[in-house]
């Protein structure tokens, strides 16, 4: 009988040292250690909810206050516990205990002891003689109306709103025995001076622009009009941020329709944050893929108010100095506020001049590259012959050489923007010079395609609004790669496929190019192609539909 | 979403923009070799008769439209025609428009190829075509109306510049006789302009869009003068090819109107070979045309088959367009196709419209006896 040779059995954790008993034990100590830290943490986290579940609350209210003053500074810190900044300033009121909180840095202290504490601790001391009185009305609507200095109080009985107006940089007064919270308006924070447009600079005109402030902001647009048409309805925004969106519009102007459309899509937009108004815009225009904007942004108060009194909306964010204007129509797009500082005569000739650029800062390269390559009989013979020359010295196919340039430029481009502002003269320098004359001398580049990719940025820099000409470089490449495969056809393609989708675009209802290519609304093209006196401008443009058509006298923007 | 734009309506002159850029299409650069061959100097008047008589055709049109304002001619034929005539005559018109796409198509194909790419194949240039004309016709119809109207005024006004400029080579004297000998020829010749002047079928799917807010009236005004436009374009066109050409040399050469471009001569300027430029801006020419017919097909079978939206008709009859335009592939299967759509149409504007009319008059007439 055969015998199996068995190999000798060791012991696991010999070939498999993790598999040890030591290291069992080590890991089963580290267990029982996190197993202790998650009960109390278990336990904290339970105290916190019962805490908060001492007083039955509805569910959309993290609590409700109660008469016992103790109770509710408990409930309160609960909801702030770990937020260092507020503050829970105790004091007497009387013969009662007065509780005042805040968000230090957003609240202005000093307005608070002067208009509040002050009043309140003065009026209801012992050597008061109104104490008695006093305390027979004693209700925070009382309180807000007979004592307090402060300019604007609200008596808050949902602790939601409490905590709300905490959060704004309000104070909330509580005070024992009453189950209700006075919000005190006191807020005061650093923030930025109004000072003058970055992005939308004109030469004559008013030069002051949006800051970060929304109040500020609005009233920025105040006082440049008496108007009480002129309305403000504000929307909070933001699961967590909450951040205040105000919408602009004149009451008797606005199309019929479009403000509650405007806040139908705020009222939809469902995200945790919103930090800047390029947010709210993404969320609320028709074509978010399109590389068009379809909303008019702006700096400047100026603008905001002619674009109400033609009808649209504006939408101020907090913390943000970019303002939205909608409807956004190619025409609006190619206004700049100079045009109306300047002889309608040349304005007419600056704006068409504008739509040419336009025009150029797309296409100027895909016809370069179809002309060169595909149609060199369409160029004069001289001019033929010259360029054959040139493109004999590069190695490269006309096509790869304009991409090549592009994102060169593009590159540049990307540079100057991020540097900061000393350094970006350096960086232009290098562009233009050292690369730009380098890659030509080295044959890299045709230097007619040099002088073609210079004419078409310049183009695109004329453009009055930095977000057109940022959609006008990216069509720039689909418009190449149309006119390498199928030359001047495949460009003549590209242009009205562009042209399709231009028409198709619509912001708000309303069609994207406006008045520009209607019948019905030719006479929109005195304050859009070109621009006719202010004399003759009577009528509002009809491509946003207001319901005041005539202007009455003088123009408003 | 709230549509805030109110585009369910067009004005008159819309209309007319509309029957304007419909009719003219390729066949500006395509027929008038055909037209010159059969009615020879008289071709000018050939032109002519083919304006009054199709503007005829289409004012048979509005007035059968006015019977029916809030209606296509595809909710009305059923009850004109009864069900299955009617289906008949929807699915003629629809024809109509098929074969005018598909020989548009093959001889867009065939004069790209020869003038600016000599070694690609007329297929992809179809193709790439095709894709653009899809993508505008998947359009709603006030975008499609806007870029007509876009294309009126630029692509219009350059091939009219372009073109004016072969005048530099125009003698008068190639014109002569002025009136025709073959009384017969230029008579046939005003039937076979109906390729220049086809696509004025449209206004049996507008009409419903137009008449909620304008006359009959005031809408055979405008879209007469939209024939008036149509017709002197096709005018300028036939007698710059003759006066530069001579009749004999113009009916020999496929592409006669491309020829009289090319003999153009600027010195001093930046500009040479002018065809090019023509056909740079005859293709958005020839693309709005296309592109209206083929929505026009799609709005046909969404009617019919009661659909809400047109797309998926449209992406049906795609492939279908591709391969009837790629089938034609000789010059004699392409004349053949030419024959065979004029006659269609003019049987469509000539015999089925008329009927519709008269038998549109009878039944109302008889529904009015019936009613005491």
């Amino acid at each position: 009988m055969r015998r199996i040779k068995c190999p000798r059995i060791r012991k696991l954790s010999a070939d498999r040292p993790e598999a040890s008993i030591q290291q069992a034990e080590r890991q089963l100590t580290k267990l029982q250690q996190m197993t202790r830290q998650s009960t109390v943490f278990g336990e904290e986290i339970g105290d916190l909810v019962d805490q908060l579940r001492q007083v039955a609350a509805p569910s959309s209210e993290p609590f409700i206050f109660t008469s016992i003053l103790e109770e509710n500074k408990k409930l309160l810190q609960t909801i702030f516990k770990d937020c260092g900044d507020i503050e829970f300033r105790n004091f007497d009121v009387g013969e009662k205990s007065a509780l005042l909180v805040y968000l230090e840095g957003m609240a202005d202290t000093s307005n608070l002891e002067r208009n509040v504490i002050k009043p309140l601790m003065s009026q209801t001391g012992p050597d008061n003689t109104n104490t008695d009185k006093l305390s027979e009305i004693f209700t925070m609507k009382s309180i807000s109306e007979h004592i307090l200095g402060a300019s604007s109080v609200s008596v808050l009985a949902k602790a939601s709103a409490a905590i709300d107006a905490v959060m704004m940089g309000n104070a909330l007064l509580l005070i024992d025995g009453l189950s209700e919270g006075l919000g005190i308006s006191a807020v005061k924070y650093v923030k930025r001076n109004i000072g003058g447009a970055n992005n939308e600079h004109i030469l004559n005109g008013p030069n002051e622009a949006f800051t970060e402030g929304l109040t500020d902001n609005i009233v920025l647009i105040r006082r440049r009009s008496r108007d009480t048409n002129i309305k403000v309805q504000i929307l909070k925004i933001g699961e967590r941020t909450k951040t205040s969106v105000a919408i602009l519009y004149v009451a008797n102007l606005v199309k019929p329709g479009l403000v509650e459309e405007v806040e139908r899509r705020i009222r939809l937009i469902n995200t945790d944050k919103v930090l800047a108004s390029a947010k709210i815009e993404e969320f609320i225009v028709d074509h978010p893929w399109s590389p068009f904007p379809q909303v008019q942004t702006t700096e400047r108060p100026d603008k905001v108010l002619a674009a109400l009194y033609e009808g649209r909306v504006g939408l101020i964010v907090d913390g943000t100095p970019a303002t939205l204007l909608v409807p956004c129509t190619y025409n609006v797009l190619m206004q700049s506020p100079d045009d109306y500082t300047i002889q309608p005569v040349i304005a007419s000739l600056i704006r068409l001049t504008r739509n040419v650029t336009a025009f150029i800062a797309i296409y100027l390269p895909a016809i370069y590259v179809s002309v060169v390559s595909y149609h060199p009989g369409m160029l004069p013979t001289t001019m033929a012959i010259s360029v054959a020359e040139l493109r004999a010295r590069t190695p490269f196919p006309s096509f790869l050489e304009a991409i090549m340039m592009e994102i060169l430029l593009e590159v540049f481009q990307e540079a100057i923007v991020r540097l900061p502002q000393r350094l970006s003269g350096a960086a232009t320098m290098l562009g233009a010079f050292v690369v730009g004359t380098t890659i030509v001398q080295a044959g890299l580049i045709n230097p007619l395609l040099v002088v073609v990719v210079a004419i078409t940025a310049i183009s695109s820099y004329s453009m009055p609004s930095y977000s057109f000409n940022l959609a006008l470089r990216w069509l720039r490449i689909p418009m190449l790669v149309l006119a390498s495969i199928l030359g001047l056809y495949g460009v003549i393609i590209g242009i009205l496929a562009v042209t399709i989708h231009v028409c198709s675009l619509r912001s708000f209802g309303e069609s994207y190019i406006g008045g520009l290519f209607d019948s019905n609304l030719l006479s929109d093209w005195k304050d859009g192609v070109v621009r006719l006196p202010a004399k003759l401008l009577k009528e509002r443009p009809k491509e946003f539909g207001s319901k005041d058509q005539t202007r009455s006298g003088e123009e408003d923007g | 979403m709230a549509n805030l734009e109110a585009k369910r309506s067009m004005s008159a002159f819309q209309l007319a923009i509309v029957v304007f850029v419909t009719c003219i299409g390729a066949q500006i650069m395509l027929t008038p070799r055909a037209l010159i061959a059969q009615a020879k100097n008289g071709s000018w008047i050939s032109v002519i008769i083919g304006g009054v008589l199709f503007y005829i055709a289409t004012y048979l049109m509005l007035r059968l439209g006015k019977k029916y304002p809030d209606e296509t001619i595809v909710e009305y034929a059923p009850r004109i025609f009864g069900r299955m005539g009617g289906i008949f005559v929807i699915a003629w018109l629809n024809l109509v428009f098929f074969l005018q796409v598909i020989t548009i198509f093959y001889g867009v194909g065939k004069i790209i190829t020869f003038y600016m790419f000599d070694r690609t194949p007329p297929e992809v240039v179809i193709l790439a075509l095709l894709v653009l004309c899809t993508y505008c016709a998947l359009q709603d119809w006030g975008t499609i109306l806007r870029i007509h109207q876009f294309l009126f005024v630029i692509a219009y006004s350059i091939l009219l510049i372009v073109w004016l400029t072969s005048i530099l080579n125009f003698q008068p004297e190639n014109l002569l006789p002025l009136w025709p000998v073959d009384v017969k020829g230029v008579i046939a010749g005003g039937l076979s302009t109906w390729g220049m002047y086809g696509g004025y079928e449209s206004v049996l799917l507008l009409l419903p869009l137009v008449y909620r807010k304008v006359s009959l009236n005031k809408l055979a005004k405008e879209v007469g003068l939209a024939f008036i436009g149509v017709t002197l374009l096709f005018l300028i066109i036939i007698i710059v090819i003759i006066g530069v050409l001579t009749v004999e040399d113009a009916k020999n050469l496929p592409f006669p109107a491309l020829i009289v471009i090319r003999s153009v001569e600027l010195p001093g300027t930046f500009i040479e070979r002018l065809e090019n430029y023509l056909l740079v801006t005859w293709i958005p020419v020839v693309f709005d045309t296309l592109a209206a017919m083929m929505f026009f097909m799609a709005q046909i079978c969404m009617r019919q088959w009661r659909h809400a939206d047109h797309r998926p008709a449209l992406l049906l009859l795609v492939p279908i367009i591709y391969v009837g335009s790629v089938l034609i592939d000789n010059p004699q299967i392409y004349d053949q196709m030419g024959k065979l759509t004029m006659w269609v149409g003019l049987a469509f504007s000539f015999v089925v419209v008329p009927m519709a009319l008269l038998l549109s008059w009878w039944q109302k007439g008889k529904v009015g006896k019936d009613c005491g």
